[in-house]
């Protein structure tokens, strides 16, 4: 089916759709190659989607399937264009999960271009603070890292170095004149992994051992709890 | 008194979708199709059941966006017309498979089904599928419950707290207009929580909401019952976790029920086989093909030839599948409920199309699932507000951040395929607050235009469109959707900057897209 629409369109739709899908071909390639190339990609692009999905994701993904595949289209941007930039200094910070954070800005026009003046020492970075409490101030700093940015960069993935920590961010420039923070993050709590042990209400530390007596009687007692038990009487 | 409890929910959710402008628009097909294979089918399983009076005691969670497509004059209209035209092509489907008798009789049995969905849907419910669902609460049968406004993944805009409240009221106002009183729970979009939200729901009266796994085990304090017994957050609502276990069990993509090779096969169907001119209406522009509903073939082994579809096979192996849960859902039980004081509750939370659209004998499951639960004394199927009301000593503490999408956390609608559009989303947030900061009092005209401004913000935080930029199929349409809402709102901001209003602008997209007619734009005024 997907061939059969990717040959109505022309050599040049099919190289801006390749170009779309960050799909390197060669420029002298003809119509048919071009074709296999991309029926090739799409069917990677299908069975990583597919690998990553869980089942509740997977169930989601068959509601939206009303085509055999994916509709073909371009320019779609036209008709309802975005802001490139808001023309302000600003960054955000989005947790992703306990090891990832994602961080987006926005640079003011005149600080780009009084980096850009500044060269070659001028520079954008963000620096990553780790901290014990809420704000950026130097008794809370446990640690920073930098992370160097080019011009053109308006967000990244920043790993995340320890768990049940607090992270913050700065947006700096370095001007010929010196450094300048442009905007700070809101601080964001990287997750706890692990599961918190609370022993005085867990009751596998002190479980009812009449009911596990009359549990074990009846039935065969499951191996975590054995294991539990075990653990309990030879420490 | 039961040794264990089931507490199933179905969660119903689609994405606004209505375009009034085109005669069709294939994303509507979603709506039809759930309808047609889905909801309708489970409606006649709840009556039957009803009917030989064995109790449903179903979670039922409807979407404010699905409940507003469902009683949308025009959808109905055309849902109708995509009724017609399967049974139109049902009869064809008779004529061509003369010589072929069993696929003769299957196709014979869809349009049977069809027909029932058409009399069903226009004679018995008069197309109103809300009410029906309402009636069913009013006896007991089923809890309704909602979700966020748009369906928004709460975490990711955490940072903007009048947005995530505001989803939540626009919720609970929603869903006490459709269906009559206000929701007592949440099913929480893609059960996406973060420490903090669960204020904002209990602000909103609500009772309890439902979390994935991990958010119950990472909590607090270690949940001492793991999943199998709610959490009481220190305001006092709770928070129900999912059973990974049994979800996958049911619904795993590798070996799950749904996977088994006598089932239906949701793929191979006559709408990407057969000629263009014989479909008719199931080829869309740019000759796109789309589902018909008429699919013979059982699920197809890797290599194998496809073989034609035995119903009656397949309803022996659902219920050979119906017997299976049981089973597995009593030996969980009785190993648990020696641990614990009480009689564990399992959670199994699935999205709804799951149930015949997906899986064709899904429905068949369920209703023998709810008959042999019913005949055997162990187990219960049980609501929330019945669990709570008979354990409400529950233990302190509050989930961690999670949610049910890959890896258990934001990954699905945070990635590089979507990240960008969340830049645009907050920008929107903060002019839209800039706006109600500016206008707090107003009515008439400008009220009218700040509410659709409101209106606009809401639909374009849906998480379909980033779920769908990460996994499509229909990519463009997602992108599409989340720039149109983002610069309808910019275009009202813009003018309102310059104190102008293009009123005709306004009325066609509020006529396009018309939900939420209480929508307030003060429900993001920020609190001191």
């Amino acid at each position: 089916m997907i061939r059969k629409r990717l040959k109505h369109f022309s050599l040049d739709i099919l190289g801006s759709i390749a170009i779309e899908k960050g799909i390197k071909f060669d420029s002298a390639s003809d119509k048919d190659s071009l074709i296999e190339l991309l029926l090739e990609a799409f069917e990677e692009e299908q069975i990583e989607k597919e690998l990553d999905n869980n089942e509740s994701m997977m169930v989601k993904n068959i509601k939206y399937r009303i085509l055999e595949d994916e509709e073909l289209l371009s320019n779609i941007d036209e008709e309802y264009p975005l802001a490139e930039s808001y023309n302000e200094n600003r960054i955000n910070l989005l947790l992703r999960d306990p090891s990832w954070a994602f961080a987006y800005w926005d640079v003011k026009e005149n600080d780009i271009q009084e980096v850009r003046d500044s060269r070659p020492s001028g520079r954008l970075f963000l620096r990553v603070y780790e901290i014990k409490g809420e704000e950026v101030i130097i008794s809370q700093i446990k640690e920073f890292f930098d992370i160097p940015l080019s011009l053109k960069d308006v967000s990244w993935y920043i790993n995340l170095p320890q768990t049940g920590v607090n992270y913050c961010i700065d947006l700096i420039a370095l001007f010929r004149s010196g450094e300048k923070t442009l905007a700070r993050s809101n601080t964001i709590t990287s997750p706890e992994v692990d599961i918190v042990e609370n022993s005085k209400d867990d009751i596998f530390f002190q479980p009812d051992q009449a009911a596990f007596e009359r549990f074990r009687r009846e039935n065969e007692i499951p191996q975590r709890i054995i294991s539990v038990l075990d653990n309990q009487y030879t420490n | 008194m039961s040794k264990g409890y089931i507490c199933l929910v179905l969660h119903a959710h689609l994405p606004f979708v209505r375009h009034p402008k085109y005669e069709h628009v294939l994303e509507e097909n979603w709506l039809y199709e759930a309808i047609t294979e889905t909801y309708l089918p489970l409606l006649r399983v709840f009556q039957s059941l009803i009917d030989d009076e064995i109790p449903i005691r179903i979670t039922f969670s409807v979407s404010p966006t699905l409940a507003a497509m469902l009683s949308d004059e025009l959808l109905q209209e055309r849902f109708i017309q995509f009724l017609d035209s399967q049974i139109e092509l049902g009869e064809k489907e008779i004529v061509r498979l003369a010589d072929e008798p069993e696929a003769k009789k299957l196709a014979e049995s869809y349009l049977i089904n069809y027909r029932l969905n058409k009399e069903d849907f226009v004679e018995k419910y008069k197309g109103q599928l809300g009410k029906v669902l309402k009636e069913m609460q009013k006896e007991g049968e089923l809890e309704i419950i909602t979700t966020s406004a748009t369906h928004c993944f709460l975490p990711l805009f955490k940072e903007y707290p009048r947005a995530v409240e505001a989803q939540i009221e626009t919720a609970v106002l929603s869903h006490s207009r459709s269906f009559g009183e206000a929701p007592k729970g949440m099913w929480l979009p893609e059960c996406g929580f973060y420490p903090g939200l669960e204020r904002y729901l209990k602000n909103n009266n609500l009772e309890y909401f439902f979390t994935a796994s991990n958010g119950i085990l990472h909590s607090s304090r270690k949940a001492k019952y793991g999943v199998y017994a709610p959490l009481r957050c220190p305001d006092g609502i709770h928070a129900f976790g999912i059973d990974l276990k049994t979800n996958r069990e049911v619904s795993s993509g590798i070996d799950g029920y749904p996977t088994d090779y006598s089932y239906r096969d949701f793929k191979q169907d006559v709408g990407f086989e057969l000629e263009e001119e014989y479909l008719g209406p199931f080829i869309y522009a740019n000759e796109v093909r789309g589902h018909t509903g008429y699919k013979y073939y059982s699920k197809k082994m890797d290599g194998s030839e496809s073989r034609l579809y035995k119903p009656e096979i397949a309803a022996a192996k659902a219920e050979e599948h119906a017997d299976n849960f049981i089973y597995k859902q009593l030996k969980r039980v009785n190993k648990l409920s020696a641990a614990m004081d009480r009689p564990p509750v399992t959670v199994c939370a699935f999205d709804v199309e799951m149930f015949g659209r997906w899986w064709f004998e899904g429905p068949n499951w369920l209703e023998s699932v709810l008959r042999k639960i019913h005949a055997n004394n162990s187990l219960e199927m049980i609501t929330p507000v019945t669990y709570l009301e008979r354990h409400n000593d529950n233990q302190i503490s509050i989930p961690g951040f999670s949610s049910w999408g890959n890896n258990g956390y934001a990954q699905v609608w945070l990635n590089s395929k979507n990240d960008w559009i969340y830049r645009h989303l907050h920008k929107a947030i903060e002019r839209l607050q800039e706006l109600v900061k500016r206008y707090p009092d107003e009515s008439g005209l400008k009220e009218w235009v700040l509410n659709q401004a409101a209106r606009e913000v809401l639909l374009s935080q849906a998480s379909d469109w980033p779920f769908i930029m990460k996994m499509g199929p229909t990519v463009p349409y997602a992108v599409q959707r989340v720039r149109e809402h983002l610069h309808n709102f910019t275009k009202i901001y813009e003018n309102l900057c310059q104190n102008t209003v293009n009123t005709e602008w306004v009325t066609r997209i509020e006529k396009k897209n018309n939900l939420f007619p209480d929508l307030d734009y003060r429900v993001f005024k920020k609190k001191s």
